[in-house]
């Protein structure tokens, strides 16, 4: 009571803490204890549509008008539950189905009626395929496999393969150096047979049996005529291997065995 | 596209080399190196990373290197250990990875995120988990 009757005296006496007057702070009404708007009760104007009522009658629609959403309905708000929950449990019911057919199983069953059937085939009934590889240059051999995975590509994994192959080799031959040079004609006739081991013409002949077998004089023969090339051969390989996965563009054709 | 075969990875035999990440394989490419190390991840277009690996061509020549990349058109063949079993291995990879988008959804199973998203999805969901 005491405040009151105290704010009610400062507000008549300074013009700052008028809530009706012109000159209204209101900094400084909020930090003055115990001043009350003339009614307390007044609910503040928190957005537009609140602004509207008090916005003086001469100004257009267009201008005053903030588009006002209706509040939905408590159908189309139970509406909307529901088919929540239906694309939920629609979703879960997808991913289960989705589980039940394997991965492996529908990426061959969609090859089924396409020129890959054959391949199908021997992918649903385990059986063994002949497969024939090729790298850059040709054909580089065969796989022999239980087929246990295809897709479109070709790509495949095997299990219990048997694989011959052939791989591109530098091999090093001792061979007459090109276009010899002076004094060596007369030695020509000397010529050195055996495929060294070595991979270069200082080893070849820092090797013990080829000093004690050549001596000096064959020695410098070597040097002068010979030298450590490197041929290509196609090495044939073979191994087994219990599962592999075969990219599919080295493959060239699949041959089905019984 | 988005819906239809759900994974890119799952319409080819990439989810099979998805499913052994983290296994030691041995790889061979084209060029008849051969890498043998733990493969660390595998993408859509079979492009691998290879972390510990021994590098060994055609001479017999042996380097170790601890991080190599490939590209996917480069692998002939990857070999796989013998005890794993590739469909169950992939059935595995799935569930996870279904788990994981739906636990990223929130549970509620809403309309999916745009395909470019929803690839990238498994991955950070993967980690969170």
């Amino acid at each position: 009571m005491a405040d009151a009757a105290a704010a009610a005296a400062a507000a008549s006496s300074s013009p700052s803490l008028d809530f009706l007057s012109p000159e209204f702070d209101a900094l400084e009404a909020l930090r003055c204890e115990g001043l009350q708007p003339p009614n307390p009760r007044v609910r503040p104007l928190d957005n537009l549509n609140k602004c509207l009522s008090i916005l003086p009658q001469e100004l257009s629609e267009s201008f005053v008008s903030v588009p006002v959403r209706e509040p939905r309905s408590q159908e189309s708000i139970a509406a909307q539950q529901r088919a929540k929950a239906r694309t939920s449990l629609q979703m879960e019911k997808a991913a289960e189905r989705a589980r039940q057919t394997k991965v492996l199983d529908a990426m061959a069953e969609k090859l089924k009626d396409g020129p890959l059937g054959l391949l199908v085939e021997c992918y649903e009934k385990r059986g063994r395929v002949l497969l024939w590889t090729r790298h850059a240059h040709g054909i580089r051999g065969t796989l022999v496999g239980f087929l246990l995975a295809v897709d479109k590509h070709f790509n495949m994994v095997l299990q219990d393969v048997d694989e011959q192959y052939t791989v591109r080799r530098q091999v090093p031959r001792l061979v007459r150096k090109q276009g010899g040079h002076i004094g060596s004609s007369q030695q020509e006739d000397k010529e050195i047979q055996c495929p060294p081991e070595a991979n270069c013409i200082d080893e070849y002949l820092g090797n013990q049996t080829v000093q004690e077998e050549c001596g000096e004089s064959v020695e410098c023969l070597i040097r002068d005529m010979m030298e450590l090339k490197l041929f290509p051969k196609l090495e044939r390989r073979r191994r087994h291997l219990n599962q592999v996965f075969v990219r599919g563009d080295s493959v060239v054709m699949v041959q089905k065995l019984i | 596209m988005g819906k239809r075969g759900e994974r890119q990875s799952e319409r080819t035999l990439v989810c099979v080399i998805q499913a052994l990440m983290g296994l030691e394989l041995l790889v061979e490419l084209r060029n008849d190196l051969s890498i043998r190390g733990f493969l660390d991840d595998c993408d859509n277009a079979m492009n691998v990373i290879i972390k510990d690996a021994m590098i060994e061509d055609v001479e017999g020549c042996q380097k170790h290197m601890p991080l190599i990349f490939v590209r996917g058109s480069n692998i002939r063949f990857v070999h796989i250990p013998d005890n794993v079993n590739i469909m169950q291995a992939v059935e595995e990879r799935r569930l996870v990875l279904d788990r994981a988008a739906l636990a990223y959804m929130g549970g509620k199973g809403l309309a999916p995120m745009p395909k470019v998203l929803e690839t990238q999805i498994p991955d950070t969901a993967d980690a969170a988990i």
